[in-house]
């Protein structure tokens, strides 16, 4: 910057003066004016646009969780449309999943004390992880019974297709039944055995002598699950409806 | 060289300062005491290195202006809080210079310029004055702010240095570059026939 002059003993300004010069209301009312609107600062611009960014994600994420949500009402509400792979599927997908995560709990339930467990003490037990695919199976089952074409196709033991069974029915009687001439070739079969669930493949329509005397030597009630029913129907290989009981001794 | 004393101030004034400067960023109208405070130091800053008068007030009222739009930004670093205003004065004129508004001027009483003219030669001829006055017009702005704080100012050392955001002793060096650059121009300096006459 060049000093364009210089100046030699210039006639000084009093203090007084430049006091009275001071209009300190002038710069506040000038302040005022020049504040800039919080709508117009950047700041305000950041802090819209992170609201807006969080109510975009919330709402999608919302909208995901309702979709899924409708779609399992589907699956509760239009029981017709499912086939019966799909109910086979979903039972045993629910079956595992409530045998492996109480394996533990249910192996220290038994521990406890063999004969005195009951059927709500496991039920509990069970419900408190896994009840609700447990429920939709059988929602959905039971509307599935309703359809004829799904029910001649349902396997019974001793008559009985879920529920409660006794040692003696299921043992005893001349293994898994379907109308219809069909025949039952191999199932698989989970349930308790000592400290761990046991999971075997039968070939044959009837319990092994194994199976049952596992079961009589535990002694306890438990659930049964019968899953991966193959049979035949004259012509072809099929697959049948998974069957659930509730093994009772004390009945 | 004595010293311009009002810069130096006790801890119980930097922090009655320093409580003036809080409730002025919560509210505007608190910001008066310090108005007030240092209105005529900044006014005299901005004056000495300008002609006009009325700009200088101008300018100054922009310098304070300025001051309340940014001091939510303010932090207390242990020094006077003139220094922060010194530095937007200093910004503040040199728009000014740039935006035409107002011509870079060295002000100079003749007590300073004999001052200055002892650092160079002995004597105080008319002649070394108009030589110094052509070396001072020749002189870069970062050497002369040094100059015109020191001689003409008679600030500190740590004051120059807290102004120009420098430590104290660099202020120092540089203070004594700048009157050696200037004892250079002054011995270089030729008066022409038109300088000698005016």
């Amino acid at each position: 910057m060049e000093i364009k002059k210089v100046n030699l003993d210039r006639k000084p300004i009093a203090s007084e003066h430049i006091q009275s010069k001071q209009d300190f209301q002038h710069v506040v009312n000038a302040f005022s004016k020049t504040k800039v609107p919080v709508w117009k600062q950047p700041l305000f611009y950041g802090a819209v646009g992170v609201a807006s960014l969080a109510a975009v994600v919330t709402s999608t994420v919302i909208h995901f969780n309702n979709n899924q949500l409708d779609g399992k009402k589907i699956t509760l509400n239009a029981p017709k449309e499912i086939k019966d792979e799909t109910i086979a599927n979903v039972q045993f997908a629910a079956v595992q999943s409530v045998s492996v995560k109480d394996e533990k709990e249910n192996a220290s339930l038994k521990k406890q004390s063999k004969n005195e467990l009951s059927k709500e003490q496991i039920v509990n037990n069970v419900s408190k992880n896994e009840i609700t695919p447990i429920s939709m199976t059988s929602l959905a089952s039971k509307k599935m019974i309703e359809d004829e074409s799904f029910s001649s196709l349902l396997p019974s033991i001793s008559g009985v297709y879920q529920g409660d069974i006794s040692y003696d029915k299921l043992c005893s009687s001349n293994g898994i039944e379907v109308k219809n001439g069909i025949e039952v070739r191999s199932f698989k079969i989970q349930y308790v055995k000592g400290n761990s669930d046991k999971e075997v493949v039968i070939r044959d329509k009837k319990l092994s002598e194994l199976v049952c005397n596992d079961l009589e030597k535990s002694g306890i009630n438990q659930m049964v699950f019968i899953t991966e029913i193959e049979a035949f129907d004259g012509v072809k290989k099929i697959t049948i409806p998974s069957m659930n009981f509730w093994l009772k001794f004390d009945s | 060289m004595s010293v311009n004393p009002m810069y130096h101030q006790t801890n119980q004034r930097m922090e009655e300062e320093l409580s003036w400067i809080r409730r002025a960023q919560k509210d505007p109208e608190s910001f008066g005491p310090l108005y007030k405070k240092y209105h005529e130091q900044i006014f005299r800053y901005v004056y000495q290195r300008m002609d006009d008068e009325e700009t200088a007030f101008d300018v100054t009222s922009q310098v304070f202006l300025k001051a309340l739009n940014n001091l939510h930004r303010y932090e207390y670093r242990g020094v006077p809080f003139s220094s922060w205003l010194y530095r937007i004065a200093k910004s503040e004129l040199y728009q000014s210079f740039r935006d035409k508004k107002a011509q870079r001027t060295v002000n100079i009483d003749s007590f300073q310029l004999f001052e200055l003219i002892e650092e160079f030669v002995d004597d105080e001829k008319d002649e070394n004055r108009k030589k110094l006055f052509k070396s001072l017009k020749l002189m870069k702005e970062k050497d002369m702010q040094l100059i015109e704080m020191r001689f003409f100012e008679k600030r500190s050392f740590r004051e120059i240095g807290e102004i120009l955001e420098i430590t104290e002793n660099n202020a120092k060096v540089k203070t004594f570059r700048a009157i050696e650059k200037l004892k250079q121009l002054f011995k270089t300096t030729k008066l022409s026939h038109g300088d000698q006459e005016s």
